[in-house]
């Protein structure tokens, strides 16, 4: 009962300085929101990598010229696909070029059974793509690097392929061959591995040696690699932008000290007048705590709900750019975001102990004062 | 800095303290220096020795200046002496620990501020029984017990209002009601007259007067001459700043 009365008693007399509650409140959601948009982005970024390389082949195998990533013989791929243990393989051509100063990505697809791949003069457009360049199925794209090509658009890929899609330019291998005058040979070879539990590693090292045992110069990189480089990649971005917010922090947590600091002579007094009256210090650290943690979660709350706003009405708009190369404004119809409840706790524990420094400390200051000296 | 404490009714006092054991207050050698060890010590002041009992009012008399808020602020615990010390019923207050202190300042003292001291903006009910929050009493009951106390005032319909929408002579009787809501042992009032009409100032003194003869340890400290006419115990205390320079 005492500590319920205590209780109400300390929301009231929070909000009895209604400039001094929300100017705090609002220097910590302005701190957090982008904290937490930030986190959203980076974990959903995250978790779309992870399942785009969980669907990714189980070897990824690239030449190797003089220490880097060289292209590989296309006849190299019918000699996979011939090895026992291999269920399927297919080659790639990943490029870039450039379309009306745009630059875009181009994968040329080799076939493959069971997988879907555009046929010889058609080509399938990204959505974010096709909406900037305003193409619908039909539409001609003409392509220019080493060698030119006119294709078809033959699909626009469903907005919801994921982000990794949505820039994307998909061609048959012919015509991505054509494109950089690479006739007869490929820049990666995608080999999945006949499935079967406790079996699979052991067929996963009988195709590398296999490949290796061709002669050709090979790097060969498994799934679990490969999700790591991606992972790793994402964990530098992330390292990056908490970082930049450390910075941020630092410069916002004296502002914060100084709202929650401005209205302390008021706050000493009436913390002198309830210990005339007969509080105890235990008492009067109570209500400071009790205020601390309706602001915490106040703060928490809104923050959350800001950010949730924040990504999925605008887009996550200046801080998804971080995390997402070549993004522009728009140009995806949802960012990958995903709200854990990590972030989440770590905006409340950082809320509360900045708080408390603020408010806590002060109130704990006043109340061990003598009653007259803090009356004053 | 010295004390002149008379019985001015002695041949007619004796009829308030019943009950159980009365309460007694006592100062002893008490002193309060300001800033000490520095050029700009203040002696507020020095070595005041009295007893405070219940059946009579204790008039502290000087001017201003003189060291009567200190002496009421050391006798309520509201500061602790620089020597000498504070007993209540034998015990010296700096022997209690801080949950003792602000027990014997919640339920044992009332206390009226020279300068009022309530709380802007919160409604006269919950000013007045603030010192019942720590104990746990509910809403309902607080309100009660501030209407009680505003009604004995005559402030009965304005316990809705807040401070700044009273008068000056209603502020100050709010006040009172808050030293007198947890029905205390001692009551310790500081220029109770100074701000407020005659009539009011008769008012209160009036309920001064009847708690000190219902057993209560009553202390006003003054330099009003209607005040000195109610007492029945005066301590004078006399400018230390004019003692010093004497
Ligand atoms: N915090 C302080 N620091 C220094 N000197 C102080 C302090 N508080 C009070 N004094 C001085 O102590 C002396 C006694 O002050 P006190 O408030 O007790 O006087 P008072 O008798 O109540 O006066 P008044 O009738 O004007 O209310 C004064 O000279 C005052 O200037
Ligand atoms: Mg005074």
């Amino acid at each position: 009962m005492k500590h319920w009365t205590l209780l109400w008693l300390a929301l009231e007399m929070a909000v009895r300085h209604p400039v001094r509650f929300w100017a705090t409140v609002g220097c910590l959601v302005a701190v957090f929101t982008p904290l937490l948009v930030g986190m959203a982005i980076l974990e959903g970024v995250r978790a779309e990598s992870i399942a785009s390389v969980d669907e990714g082949p189980d070897l990824l195998v690239t030449g190797y010229e003089y220490g880097r990533n060289g292209s590989v013989a296309e006849a190299l791929v019918e000699r996979c696909r011939r090895l026992p243990d291999v269920s399927r393989a297919r080659g790639r051509i990943v490029g870039r070029t450039f379309l009306s100063d745009r630059l875009l990505t181009v994968v040329g697809l080799g076939r493959s059974d069971g997988l879907p791949v555009p046929p010889e003069g058609e080509a399938w457009v990204g959505a974010a793509l096709a909406a900037d360049l305003k193409i619908v199925a039909g539409s001609y794209l003409s392509l220019a690097d080493q060698g030119e090509l006119t294709l078809r658009v033959g699909r626009v890929l469903s907005p919801r392929a994921g982000l990794a899609s949505s820039r994307l330019v998909m061609l048959s291998l012919k015509d991505a061959q054509k494109l950089y005058e690479t006739p007869g040979r490929v820049f990666d070879l995608q080999i999945w591995v006949r499935p079967g539990e406790d079996r699979h590693a052991r067929r996963l090292l009988q195709v590398a040696y296999d490949l290796r045992t061709t002669g050709h110069p090979l790097r060969i990189q498994t799934k679990k690699l490969v999700g790591e480089y991606v992972d790793r990649g994402l964990s530098i971005k992330g390292g990056t932008f908490q970082a930049l917010y450390l910075v941020a922090l630092g410069v916002l947590v004296p502002a914060l000290l100084v709202t929650s600091g401005f209205g302390l002579s008021t706050r000493r007094w009436e913390i002198g007048l309830m210990k005339a009256l007969g509080f105890s210090v235990v008492d009067v650290i109570e209500m400071a705590a009790v205020e601390t943690a309706a602001m915490s979660v106040l703060s928490t709350c809104l923050s959350f709900l800001l950010a949730w706003c924040w990504v999925r009405l605008l887009e996550g708009a200046l801080v998804a750019q971080l995390f997402i190369a070549g993004l522009e404004q728009g140009s995806v119809s949802e960012i990958p975001a995903r709200f854990a409840p990590e972030p989440v706790l770590i905006v409340l524990a950082l809320a509360a102990i900045l708080l408390s420094a603020g408010l806590v400390y002060t109130s704990y200051r006043s109340a061990t004062a003598r009653p007259v000296e803090a009356l004053r | 800095m010295t004390v002149d404490g008379t019985d001015r009714t002695a041949a007619a006092g004796g009829e308030g303290a019943s009950g159980p054991a009365p309460c007694v207050l006592e100062a002893r050698g008490v002193g309060k220096v300001y800033h000490p060890a520095s050029s700009r010590v203040v002696v507020a002041l020095d070595r005041v020795s009295q007893r405070f009992e219940a059946g009579g009012l204790h008039v502290i008399w000087g001017p201003s200046g003189c060291g009567k808020t200190t002496l009421l602020s050391l006798l309520g615990g509201l500061d602790m002496p620089t020597t000498g010390e504070v007993l209540v019923d034998g015990t010296p207050l700096d022997r209690l620990s801080e949950p003792e202190l602000s027990l014997f300042r919640r339920r044992r003292v009332g206390f009226l501020f020279q300068n009022s001291n309530l709380l802007a903006g919160v409604p006269l009910w919950a000013n007045v029984s603030l010192s019942m929050v720590p104990d746990g009493i509910s809403s309902a009951s607080r309100r009660a017990a501030a209407g009680a106390r505003l009604a004995e005032l005559g402030l009965e319909d304005l316990g809705d209002r807040t401070p700044e929408e009273l008068s000056g002579g209603e502020v100050h009787r709010a006040a009172l009601a808050r030293a007198l809501v947890r029905d205390p042992d001692i009551l310790l009032a500081d220029e109770p007259t100074s701000q407020i009409d005659e009539a009011n100032a008769a008012g209160v003194m009036a309920v001064l007067d009847r708690l000190a003869r219902a057993g209560k340890v009553v202390v006003v400290a003054s330099h009003d001459r209607f005040v000195r006419e109610a007492a029945r115990w005066v301590t004078e205390l006399k400018s230390t700043r004019r003692a010093i320079g004497g």
